[in-house]
Formats: structure tokens, sequence, C-alpha cells
């Protein structure tokens, strides 16, 4: 009896201590993301309301993969941002903490400015750079003019290519100082006595890094490239407001800068409202979410052996 | 020598930390001149029409928009700080068989991308008749698995189980042996968890975007937005704008980059 009511106990608070969390979880997460599979296989259309809502099946998916051209594209355009600014902002951000690292006075410093950016409203920060890239009176085409550099003003939001550098330029301007502050902090990991013991044996300082130093850095650079790959999928604030002035088509001149993140939420929330194939849209972009970085891990625990 | 090398090692770094601040640089700039002045290319030096521009922000509302983020972001963090405490003292301080099991759930969930929920959320929002009030922006916060993932590895290393048991032998019940006991003992993380989420709802686009529709109860990311089509002709009212909407958060976490920079770094490196 007495042992009963002592199990009792025992469950009794971490169960009551653990409620709200997966309460919440359930509701505010669970629920809605099988609520949004749900709606995925209807034809469901805001304006036409829940009353005409039909059940289509994998209707909406079977449209995605055979009908819908600009989805690809805004595909293609995030693996095209991800695949330039991923290994910048990787070899950047080791080697600004290499050279960060063995300034102890300043390190700080140098800490807190480069992390400004990361921590910025991302709206805010695509606003801006429409601001200092615009064609007429943007500061970069301003600096450039009067330095002599070029001639006559860049449309740098005007042209596709330009457009695509501009929006690279701006995450890796953004995410930087993210990157040096978790490789710095990775390389307080790193034992120095072991660095040091391979300077004494003749190792030059090239291959101290990449035979000592680099092999502490490796997990964190996964997870670095994991992480980067599921927020990247997520790109939308940025260049969504790169492109909001006046008469910019969304997602810049030929919808080179569009992500899949925006082209979801067009279609969802903005210039038409099929929650069904909207809700289908996030789907796929969730299930190439994990093929991708599946896959991905996998080179990367492969090469390791 | 030694010298001549550290000053070599400065000038990259010099050169990003410069690109870093230009842009905030180029905002206030904007920020004190009118838009002639933009147009002739006068903003590398500041001007003197500031004040009209704050005036012309004020007058638009600016500063309801910030209100409603302020506030928003309070309780969304004061949410998400209460039920992660909790999950983690109960992950932390009890044995109990799912225990192992629970953790690693929690820990697996963060690198589900939150997007996957956001129409479903939207909807059920809709049912539940919150369009058009915070609520939606407060609740997505409430069951934050970084947080809990956060502060749980923290109190594991700075509660000493031997407090809580001598805590209940003088007979402290477990709701206040963990208000009064662990709560205390993992400060630092709380105010690491505190600025990060209070930053991250700040930041917050998208969700806001997809529940709010009336202006008024816009946070400032919308305000933003709202910028680029109400002040098409006004730039230095619009760099005004981006000046107040963005500045004083960067000082307040400028000054407190001690724990913020620990809390970023933390989660990555443990990770």
């Amino acid at each position: 009896m007495k042992s009963k009511s002592g199990k009792k106990m025992m469950w009794k608070w971490p169960v009551l201590f653990l409620a709200p969390y997966f309460i919440s979880y359930f509701l505010f997460f669970v629920y809605p993301t099988i609520y949004s599979f749900f709606i995925s296989l209807t034809d469901w259309d805001t304006v036409m309301g829940i009353a005409s809502r039909k059940f289509v099946g994998l209707a909406n998916y079977v449209k995605i993969f055979t009908k819908d051209k600009l989805f690809f594209k805004s595909l293609g355009n995030t693996f095209s941002f991800m695949i330039i600014y991923i290994p910048i902002l990787i070899l950047g951000g080791i080697a600004l903490a290499v050279l960060l690292y063995k300034l102890t006075k300043t390190r700080r410093l140098f800490q807190t400015i480069n992390v400004l950016p990361y921590i910025t409203t991302p709206v805010a920060i695509g606003m801006i750079f429409s601001f200092m890239f615009d064609w007429s009176t943007g500061i970069v085409n301003n600096i450039l003019l009067k330095t002599g550099l070029i001639q006559e003003g860049i449309n740098w939001l005007g042209k596709p290519f330009t457009a695509r550098l501009v929006v690279i330029f701006l995450i890796v301007w953004k995410n930087l100082g993210y990157y040096l502050l978790i490789y710095l902090a990775a390389l307080s990991t790193v034992p120095e006595d072991i660095q040091e013991a391979a300077m004494v044996d003749g190792a030059n300082k090239w291959q101290t890094f990449w035979k000592i130093t680099f092999p502490y850095l490796r997990p964190i650079t996964v997870f670095l490239i994991l992480t980067s790959i599921i927020s990247g999928f997520q790109l939308f604030d940025e260049p969504y407001l790169l492109f909001s002035n006046m008469n910019s088509v969304l997602g810049g001149p030929d919808r080179s800068c569009m992500t899949s993140m925006m082209y979801f939420f067009d279609s969802t929330f903005k210039s038409s409202t099929k929650l069904g194939y909207g809700a289908a849209v996030s789907y796929t972009i969730f299930v190439i979410i994990l093929v991708v970085s599946g896959i991905v891990s996998k080179i990367i625990n492969r090469k390791e052996d | 020598m030694k010298k001549l090398k550290k000053s070599l090692y400065i000038i990259p770094l010099a050169l990003v930390s410069l690109i870093s601040v230009i842009p905030f640089y180029f905002i206030i700039s904007m920020a004190t001149h009118d838009t002639g002045e933009i147009y002739r290319g006068e903003f590398l030096v500041f001007g003197t029409k500031l004040m009209s521009n704050l005036k012309t922000i004020i007058d638009g509302g600016f500063l309801r928009y910030y209100w409603n983020s302020l506030y928003t972001a309070l309780v969304s963090t004061v949410v998400c700080l209460a039920v992660s405490l909790m999950a983690s003292y109960a992950l932390t301080v009890y044995k109990f068989r799912m225990r192992g099991l629970i953790s690693g759930f929690i820990v697996t969930s963060m690198m589900i991308p939150g997007q996957i929920s956001l129409l479903g959320y939207t909807v059920e929002m809709r049912n539940l008749g919150l369009i058009n009030t915070h609520w939606p922006l407060i609740f997505t916060w409430a069951a934050s698995a970084y947080s809990v993932y956060f502060i749980s590895q923290f109190m594991k290393s700075s509660l000493p189980m031997e407090l809580v048991e001598s805590a209940r032998i003088d007979g402290c019940g477990e709701m206040r042996t963990f208000i009064n006991i662990a709560v205390p003992m993992v400060k630092p993380a709380i105010g690491t968890q505190f600025m990060l989420v209070f930053l991250w709802s700040w930041n917050n686009f998208l969700m806001p975007s997809t529940v709010l529709t009336d202006s008024r109860k816009f946070t400032i990311p919308l305000g933003i937005q709202t910028l680029a089509t109400a002040y098409t002709q006004d730039w230095g009212a619009r760099g005004a704008a981006l000046a107040i909407a963005v500045l004083p958060m960067l000082i307040i976490f400028a000054c407190g980059s001690k724990y913020f920079i620990k809390g970023l770094a933390a989660g990555a490196v443990k990770g």
C-alpha cells in the first residue's frame, strides 16, 4: 500500500512539471502540423470558404511535381544561394576566428561589433539593403561613382545576376559574425599543448591547423552546415523586403531571388489564398529539407571514416 | 616584431567590422536628411533634419508598433521561461523511466523547421477567433525546445542534488523547492534565454504577417514593411523609422553581449 502511493508520488511531480510544455507543444505544434497535412489533401481556398472544401487526395502534390515550374525555380534559387554562401560563411568564420583568437584584449569588442548584423531585425536588413543598392539614390553606386570605379550607376536590384549577388552578400553580411562567434567558442576547446607539441615536432602552422586544430572544429562544422541548410530553406524576410520597393516584382527581376518560402507565403496568404495547395507546398519543402540534410550528413560522416 | 604581426591580424578583422557597421551608419545618416538631400547623395555626413523626420514617423503611428512589439515580446518571453524552467526541473531533478526518451525527443525536435506547422497554426488561430490579436504570437513561444535544452543543461551542472534533498527533508514542498531553490540557481541561463527569446519574438515577421491584418495591431517588423508603401517619396522618414526600429535593440544587446554571446555559442558548441 505504502509503496504504491510512493510510486504515485514519483510520477505526479514530473508529469505536472512537464505538462505545460507538452500541452503547448501538442496544441501549438503537433496539432497544426497534422492539420496542415490534412489541409494539403483538400482544395481549400480561403476565398471559397470552408463549405466548398473538397478532399482531393494527393492531387496537390501531383500538381507540384508535374506542373509547378515556379516552385522548382524558387527551390533552385534557394539551392544556388546556399551552395555559395554556406562555404563562404564556414571558411570566413574559421579564418576570422583563428585571427581573433590570438587577440585577447580586443576579442569582446570585435565579437560584439560583428554580431550586430545577426541580431538586427531581418525585415529591416532587407530594407536597408534595398536603400543601399538602390540604382539612383543608393550609397553603393554613389561611392563607386565618386571614386571613379564605374562610369554610370549599376542597376543592382534590376538584373537577375547582380540581384542574386546582393542577396548572397546580404546573407553573408548578416551571418558571418555568428559563425565567427561559434568558431571562437569552439577554438577554446582545443587543447593548446597538443598544438605546441606539433609545432615542436616540426609541423608548420598550416599542418598544425589542419591536422590538429581542425579535427576539433569538425563536429561544430557539421552542426553549422546542417543548421544552415535547414534555415536556408526558410530564407524569407530579407529577400522579401529587398524587393518590396514601389514597382519591384515579388522575388526580384525575373523572380531570380524568389525563395521557396517566399513562394509558399505568397501563394498561400498574399496573391492567392489556396490553403490546400500551400499546405502541400510546405510539406514538400519539409520533405526536401529532410532528404537534403539526410544526404549531406551521410556524405560528411562517410568522409570521416 | 610580435606587435607588427598582431596589427596584421587586426587589418582583416577591422575591415569586416567596418562592413558590419556601415549599413547602420547609413541609416542614421539617412534619418538626418530630407529626400532632396538624399537624392543629391549628401548622406556621407550627418544632416540636420532628424527632428522633422522623427515627427513624420511618430505622427504616422510608429510608436504604436513599438508598444505592440514590446509587450508581445515580453509576455512571450515570460511564458516561454516559465514553461521551460518547469520542464527543465522535471528532467533534471526527478528520475523516472521515460526521462531519457523525453530529453532525447526534445533535443531532436529542435531540428524540425517551424514552417511545417505555420499554415495549420494560422488556420487554427483563425478558428479560435484569435486573428488580429497578439495571442498567436505569444503561444508560438510556449513550447521552446531550445530553451528547455539550454536551461536543463545549465541546471544539470549548477543545481546540486544535495540542496534539493535537504530542502525536501526540511519540509519544503516540491513547488517551493522549484521556485526558491532551483530557479535562483540558474539565473545566468534565465538571463541568456530571456535575451534570445525576446530577440526572436521581436524580430519575427512571418508569423505576425499571417495572423495580423489590422495595422493598429502591427508589430515593428510589420510596421517596417508598411513603410515601404506608406512613405514612398519620403526617404528621410524611412531612414528615421528604420533607425528607431533597429538601434535601441542593438544598444541593449551590445551592453548585454556577455550573456548573449555565451548563450548563442553554448547552444551550438554543446549540440
